[in-house]
């Protein structure tokens, strides 16, 4: 698998996540870009943006990931990058309950703010923290299940499901925008997703 | 040797004055002399100051064993609550870092330092040479001489407070200096602090408890889960949300209220965060961001003034200002700078008012120049460089400088700020005066 470092890839997909502040947005994405975790995190203020390539099926996709700043008021900002993606994590705490229930005010959020038919799953994170857990795996099953969903409990902590829950988005765009878009002949008609030349070099400062 | 709790009066470290500037190279700039900035700041008197002490130790730049005096940790104690997963591996940490050394200005040194430590430019090898150092003594004295006759001295001398500004103040006589130039000795109310804290309430202590352990995790002030220096903010923090509803709090104000802590007493800390929020980030922080965002529509047009080609290339890419001058502006460049840069910054900003900001924004832009135009040629790279920039550029003396060179006028700013006052701004994204209304992606 191409790591992050990696220069070049056959196509780009964004992806966003959402969700209340302290949830561990950034920690999942810590996790998922430099596989490392820390307990001393600081709070994401704006926006924070991480690169990694991924490979699916033979293709290297370079997955670029917001990471948002959970409190209300940053939404005035964070809403306006809704709409360049194509997938997005929400992101719950499963022993915070309040975390669980705005995860309804989110979904109405990308309702308002994204593009229509993107792809989105839920995942709820720091499960495992056993003995703090006040959301069960069930309701989160049920919640994603009555948005018609994917869902997967996480721990950025223990490395739990990190990897599924971005793997499992990006082959859902993969699917709904790349290989759709390649069974007709001739460009793809993907509005956002551009096939990039495959040589194409990331930069130096690409992460 | 104490094993207790930081107290406030302990801090600051000791730190080495070398890369304070001196007074040659930072008084050049000849074309700007407007005083403007400082005609919001209330003047005020703090007659006794006692001098500090003498800060000629040149070897305070050298790590200090945690272990020793000051940075000792306690051990955590447990309270009869089972300990969460994460509240043992943050005591793991702790434990870890009593075997660490911290810095000048108290934070850990990580051997590997990531985007979110703060190493001094003495940790990255760019400290200046000692030869500054002769001008320390003078430098203290001419700010002991102003903040003695602060009320007379105040608006005649701006200028020159302006330039002393520039070349760093003293740490000794820092946490003075800010509350002079902020007024926040003249606003602070006995006992208020204490009746906000003691009598107030508001939903908004949830979200700041949330971010109390995210605020300068990398400090040894801050660190210690349950700890004094976490009490302090934690308190500050409250005492805000309740004295100014209509701001409450904003994620980005922690970061404001840590730094002061370092400086000066919790109740003293509120009061300069007061006069800081009130004079320096007037509605940056409300419900809507409205200052923040109405300035990022400034920094757009003042980066297409000073720097053209850079300016369309971030256009081009659809890298509007908002995207990163969010975390500059709302922590006053905490949370970006290296920790002796970001000092100097706010030295700047209490004696020069707002330019400060806007200029050592256009710095970093400046500085980065050539990087962003032929290495960063998508959003990606670029984002991934202004968010999570290298610190080799960003040396204070250097990074002071190169805003020094950055020309603009308040009245600029001004200017700007009073045309966007006029449009409609919308409820979200981003504003700018150079094209129609559109939003990034």
């Amino acid at each position: 698998m191409a790591t992050s470092k990696s220069a070049s890839y056959d196509y780009l997909i964004k992806l966003l996540l959402i969700g209340d502040s302290g949830v561990g947005k950034s920690c999942l994405l810590l996790r998922f870009s430099d596989d490392s975790f820390t307990p001393s995190f600081i709070t994401t203020i704006g926006i924070d943006f991480k690169i990694r390539t991924i490979e699916l099926d033979g293709k290297r996709i370079k997955l670029q990931i917001w990471d948002t700043a959970g409190q209300e008021r940053f939404r005035t900002i964070t809403t306006a990058y809704y709409r360049g993606a194509m997938g997005i994590l929400l992101t719950y705490d499963v022993t915070d309950e309040r975390s669980f229930n705005n995860i309804r005010n989110w979904i109405r959020n990308i309702e308002q703010h994204a593009s229509e038919g993107v792809n989105k799953i839920l995942v709820g994170n720091k499960c495992d923290m056993l003995e703090k857990k006040v959301i069960s795996k069930e309701q989160g099953q049920a919640l994603a299940d009555e948005f018609k969903i994917k869902f997967l409990e996480t721990s950025a902590k223990s490395n739990i499901g990190v990897e599924e829950a971005f793997f499992t988005l990006a082959r859902d765009i993969k699917k709904r925008l790349i290989d759709t878009a390649s069974e007709k002949p001739e460009k793809p008609s993907g509005v956002t997703v551009n096939p990039e030349p495959a040589n194409r070099q990331a930069g130096c400062c690409g992460k | 040797m104490s094993t207790g709790p930081f107290r406030p009066e302990l801090i600051p470290l000791p730190r080495s004055l070398s890369s304070d500037g001196g007074e040659n190279g930072m008084h050049d700039e000849a074309s700007d002399t407007s005083d403007d900035d400082l005609s919001s700041v209330a003047p005020s008197a703090d007659a006794h100051s006692d001098r500090g002490t003498p800060m000629d130790d040149a070897s305070s730049r050298v790590p200090t064993e945690v272990g020793a005096q000051l940075h000792a940790i306690p051990p955590v104690v447990n309270s009869a609550q089972e300990p969460s997963a994460m509240s043992l591996l943050r005591q793991e940490t702790v434990v870890r870092r009593q075997k660490m050394a911290v810095d000048e200005y108290g934070f850990y040194r990580d051997p590997s330092p990531t985007n979110h430590s703060h190493p001094s430019s003495a940790a990255i090898g760019m400290a200046q040479s000692g030869k500054q150092k002769v001008s320390v003594g003078s430098k203290e004295q001419q700010w002991l001489d102003l903040l003695s006759h602060w009320d007379k001295q105040f608006a005649k001398k701006r200028s020159k407070i302006k330039k002393l500004g520039r070349s760093g103040i003293p740490e000794s006589l820092r946490a003075k200096a800010w509350t002079a130039l902020a007024g926040s000795d003249k606003l602070k109310e006995p006992g208020i602090y204490e009746r906000l804290l003691a009598e107030g309430n508001s939903p908004l202590f949830e979200v700041i408890e949330r971010d109390i352990s995210r605020c300068f995790p990398e400090h040894s002030m801050f660190a210690e889960e349950g700890g004094e220096g976490q009490t302090n903010l934690r308190n500050v923090l409250r005492a805000y949300a309740v004295y100014n509803p209509e701001i409450g709090y904003c994620q980005g104000m922690g970061m404001l209220a840590g730094m002061m802590l370092m400086h000066m007493p919790p109740e003293e800390s509120f009061w300069l965060l007061v006069s800081t929020l009130e004079k320096h980030l007037k509605n940056f922080f409300t419900p809507v961001l409205l200052q923040l965002r109405m300035d990022a529509a400034v920094f757009e047009v003042l980066l297409h003034k000073t720097s053209k080609r850079l300016a369309v290339h971030l256009d081009k890419q659809e890298v509007p200002p908002l995207m990163y001058i969010t975390q500059w502006f709302l922590t006053l460049y905490t949370t970006t700078l290296p920790w002796d840069t970001v000092l100097r910054v706010w030295d700047m900003l209490y004696c020069e008012g707002v330019k400060p900001l806007f200029r050592i924004g256009l710095a970093i832009l400046r500085v980065n120049r050539d990087t962003l135009l032929k290495q960063c040629p998508t959003n990606a790279e670029i984002l991934s460089l202004l968010l999570h920039l290298p610190r080799d550029k960003l040396e204070a003396d250097h990074l002071v400088e190169a805003s020094l060179r950055v020309k603009i006028r308040r009245a600029d700013i001004d200017h700007l700020r009073k045309r966007i006052s006029l449009m409609e701004i919308p409820e979200r994204g981003t504003v700018s005066l150079l094209r129609k209304q559109r939003s990034p992606h």
